[in-house]
């Protein structure tokens, strides 16, 4: 299975409105039913989102997060690490349940670090 | 004639540890774009020279690197500015952006090139080559 078809079936399972397989640069490895926005501004801001996370979680001396959710009132946006290089983003639906996300995003994490070099 | 500003390798340095600093590798990929703007800016100026000697004169004549040589499908450059020892991954992140743009115009297909060797990571020369899922 390739990436693109990896992210393609995350986004179905979830029932997310996009989802992109991007890397910790800010660049798209594969994505999915991403709107008609320029893809790579719209990972770069997704990896600062996560990288600024990072950032402000250490600077108070904690662990850094393996997620960040930006909601608004009508959706949700999931960014999550995928291994040490990578990270997933979801376009969800308000009041999508985080618990039930965790165990897809859990094998899509491990399907992708099989295809990844 | 536009007007232009002088910065030094170690300030440039400094740029990037500060950015680092706050957003963490998301500011490679903004690195990478900046160096894709630039280029635009050249070709856009350059009346028609062949990309990869328009983008050339930007690297040496700015002062970005010393020298490039383009090869089958990417480039090595010598003597980058944003070349900084000890790091622990690439740092050439400005150049990549403006070689792969100009590679890009010169194919006339998408092209992202990624640093396979870097001299900030102790290689002898900064190299080049597309990515894979480019």
């Amino acid at each position: 299975m390739i990436l693109q078809d990896i992210v393609r079936a995350l986004r179905e399972v979830t029932k997310a409105e996009a989802a992109a397989l991007i890397n910790r640069d800010g660049a798209v490895v594969a994505a999915d039913q991403l709107p008609s926005v320029s893809h790579e501004t719209f990972s770069i801001m997704c990896a600062a989102i996560l990288g600024a996370g990072m950032t402000a979680m250490t600077e108070l001396r904690h662990r850094a997060p393996r997620r960040v959710l930006v909601e608004s009132e009508d959706a949700m946006l999931l960014i999550q690490e995928v291994g040490r290089r990578h990270m997933v983003v979801l376009s969800l639906p308000p009041g999508t349940s985080l618990d039930k996300l965790d165990g897809v995003v859990r094998r899509f994490s491990e399907s992708v670090a099989q295809e990844l070099p | 004639m536009p007007r232009l500003v002088q910065i030094s390798q170690e300030e440039l340095d400094a740029v990037r540890r500060l950015y680092e600093s706050v957003m963490s590798y998301a500011c490679h990929g903004l690195f990478f774009r900046e160096g894709m703007a630039l280029a635009e800016q050249a070709l856009r100026n350059s009346d028609g020279t062949d990309p990869l000697a328009a983008g050339k004169s930007l690297i040496l004549e700015r002062g970005w690197a010393d020298d490039v040589t383009f090869t089958e499908s990417g480039a090595r450059v010598r003597g980058s500015i944003e070349s900084a020892s000890g790091s622990e991954m690439e740092t050439c992140h400005r150049i990549r952006g403006i070689l792969s743009k100009v590679l890009e115009v010169k194919a006339k297909k998408r092209v992202r090139l990624q640093e396979i060797e870097c001299t900030s990571t102790g290689g002898r020369e900064c190299r080049f080559e597309p990515e894979e899922s480019a």
